[in-house]
């Protein structure tokens, strides 16, 4: 049953159809830059400021990331590299501007929002690979931007949850740049669609099976490919020790929630320490409903995670 | 702007009773309103009641006035 304070948001949330992605995507953007450019971020935006810059990749072509500086923070500071959701089909540095300026302002942290490449133009491993370079750049470029590099977290949210285990699996793999913890929040992490949520939630607001089918179609490299590696889909992991400190949020109506709850319960039998939470009464991106008091509370916990990582 | 259409009227009447004020004008901006997402979603709500459509809190936000909204949820059948 869900939250009573989420009855009314439930009942409007636009229904998109993922089997064109790339109007989804026009529409979302609409959205996004309405809202920016209207002020609906006005408050929240006085207190961070925020620069779009230009990440080179190695074959000349480049990123957009965004960087959030909160005023009064103290140099060398925590930072959060952050992935943001849309099903690796749809965002962009608007789409989740609300949250990064949130999460900069209250953690206190810089946060470097990553403009990665989109499916179905750019499948796997195109994402993974900028998000990736992300980390590196933003390890790389920590003297610049007063970063301390000792306190770099990863994060996202959906698609992009998926993408920040992504880069924490690789940055373990090939000695990258430390990691101090990763925040998951309603992660997208298993292709194969098998888990009873997955199974359970045809029709739910936020997120449902056939959107993730949708997703999955347009991510993966198109033709039969072996087997899906685990920087696509993280629950393809073997091994997960090794691993940052981790903190996983799930909603109970998200057909993605067991395999979040899934992926932490393997992280703690891996031993790395690990928090999960999943919020009953919620549906997928329930959080990014402000005005209720479960928004708050929600907001409340992901600040805190980060505040217990970092000081 | 001009005057209001039959299906504007029937917006600008939801918009009142939301917002508390009386809605004149085919250009009038949700947001200079004193509009919030909370109550875009009540607009979004009894919108898809009276126009019998699904109108989502994003219809709602992204629109730039009163008609702007009308002229999407009849374009979106």
């Amino acid at each position: 049953m869900l939250d009573p304070e989420l009855v009314l948001a439930a009942s409007v949330q636009p229904r998109y159809d993922y089997s064109d992605p790339v109007k989804v995507r026009l529409r979302v953007a609409k959205l996004s830059a309405a809202l920016r450019a209207r002020g609906y971020w006005s408050a929240e935006e006085q207190a961070v400021s925020c620069e779009d810059l230009s990440v080179a990749r190695v074959d000349g072509t480049s990123f957009a990331v965004r960087i959030y500086r909160p005023n009064g923070i103290s140099y060398p500071a925590p930072a959060i590299v952050f992935f943001h959701g849309g099903g690796f089909m749809v965002g962009d540095l608007d789409f989740e501007h609300g949250r990064c300026l949130k999460w900069a302002a209250s953690t206190p942290s810089v946060v470097i929002s990553c403009d990665y490449r989109l499916s179905p133009e750019n499948r796997y491993p195109a994402a993974s690979d900028d998000c990736y370079a992300c980390l590196v750049w933003a390890a790389h470029r920590a003297n610049d931007f007063g970063i301390d590099t000792s306190r770099i977290a990863v994060a996202g949210s959906s698609c992009g949850g998926g993408l920040a285990a992504a880069t924490a699996l690789r940055t373990r793999d090939e000695g990258g740049p430390t990691i101090r913890c990763q925040i998951l929040i309603y992660p997208v992490l298993d292709d194969q669609m098998q888990t009873g949520s997955m199974m359970a939630f045809v029709d739910t607001p936020g997120w449902d099976r056939k959107s993730t089918a949708h997703m999955w179609a347009h991510y993966l490299p198109e033709g039969r490919i072996e087997s899906v590696p685990p920087y696509a889909a993280p629950a393809r992991a073997n091994d997960l020790s090794g691993l940052p400190r981790t903190y996983i949020m799930t909603a109970e109506m998200d057909p993605l929630r067991d395999e979040g709850l899934t992926y932490g319960s393997r992280l703690l039998q891996a031993g790395v320490p690990t928090e999960i939470h999943n919020f009953s009464g919620a549906f997928h991106a329930f959080d990014t409903v402000g005005y209720s008091r479960l928004g708050k509370r929600v907001l409340d916990e992901q600040i805190s995670a980060f505040q217990r990582a970092f000081y | 702007m001009g005057h209001l259409t039959e299906k504007e009227k029937l917006m600008a009447a939801i918009w009142a009773s939301v917002l508390g004020q009386a809605i004149r004008s085919p250009g009038a901006d949700f947001f200079a309103l004193g509009g919030s997402s909370l109550l875009a979603m009540q607009i979004a709500a009894e919108a898809s009641n009276k126009f019998g459509k699904p109108v989502s809190v994003a219809d709602v936000l992204m629109s730039s006035s009163l008609r702007d909204l009308v002229s999407a949820i009849e374009l979106d059948t």
